[in-house]
């Protein structure tokens, strides 16, 4: 099963459904409009909030996820991981992709290896700098100290780049 | 200690979860007698002064509009699965070495 159509959720979204259909199917059979027995639905469809919004967080990480992914395009790992040091394959679409506030954040903070996205983040920060950034980059680009010294200075990150079109 | 009353809490949300899932078809099938209606307000009382304990509580001590408080409510909302289930599995693992330590030692 592919990493996109997995429900990671399963568990969530199988109770909030079954605490939701049970409200439903009380406020359905009351109908001399028992104030107690709507009150009972009521709490069921409050119970099963929390059940739907970690399925809600979810989609919502992935819908992130597949508009980063409309802007970068990577081969290899779909997520390059920074911490194990992986040389990572990395194509280059977009030029001029905005930083989002958690990048500029972990930037301010120099939480570099911490963060998830400091691969995407890179590649967005280089697009700001006008970099061309396409081709294979290796792990050691990507060391949080001269990524702040790249950052802080504004100066160009070193890196084995290609052009845009030999992808 | 502070995040012991964390767990607890969102362990017996998951609990009373279930419980009441269990209790949903006796309530449709009307098998249960109907409380008198006096009995019902602590409940509706008890609801209203935790959202209004949370949004005091909370603007007090951080900075945010409504929709951030909402937004910060349905984050906070969404890992109550996943720390009921991280409180209920190392219990549930060790009742289970337990029982076996018990078969073995009867054994």
């Amino acid at each position: 099963m592919s990493h996109t159509t997995r429900i990671v959720t399963m568990p969530q979204m199988l109770l909030g459904t079954l605490l939701a259909a049970g409200a439903a199917t009380i406020f359905a059979v009351n109908v001399y409009r028992h104030l107690e027995a709507d009150l009972f639905a009521t709490i069921l469809l409050l119970q099963s909030l929390p059940f739907f919004s970690a399925v809600a967080l979810v989609w919502l990480e992935r819908l992130g996820d597949r508009k980063l992914k409309s802007r970068c395009c990577t081969s290899g790992n779909l997520r390059p991981n920074l911490k194990l040091g992986r040389p990572e394959r990395v194509v280059f679409q977009s030029r001029h992709a905005p930083l989002s506030t958690s990048t500029l954040t972990a930037v301010r903070l120099g939480m570099w290896n911490e963060f998830a996205y400091d691969a995407y983040a890179l590649i967005r920060l280089s697009s700001d700098n006008r970099q061309r950034l396409s081709g294979q980059f290796k792990a050691s680009c990507f060391k949080s100290r001269r990524l702040r010294e790249a950052l802080t200075r504004s100066v160009r990150i070193r890196c084995q780049t290609k052009p845009e079109n030999d992808k | 200690m502070g995040w012991l009353n964390w767990f607890v809490a969102e362990t017996i949300a998951v609990g009373a979860a279930l419980l009441n899932l269990i209790w949903v078809p006796f309530i449709a099938l009307d098998k249960v007698a109907v409380p008198d209606v006096l009995l019902t307000f602590p409940i509706i009382a008890a609801f209203f002064v935790t959202l209004v304990h949370f949004a005091c509580a909370y603007r007090m001590r951080v900075a945010v509009t409504y929709w951030q408080m909402l937004g910060a409510m349905i984050v906070f909302m969404s890992v109550q699965w996943t720390v009921a289930s991280a409180a209920f599995k190392p219990r549930l693992r060790q009742a289970k070495a337990s029982s076996i330590g018990h078969e073995k030692a009867a054994g």
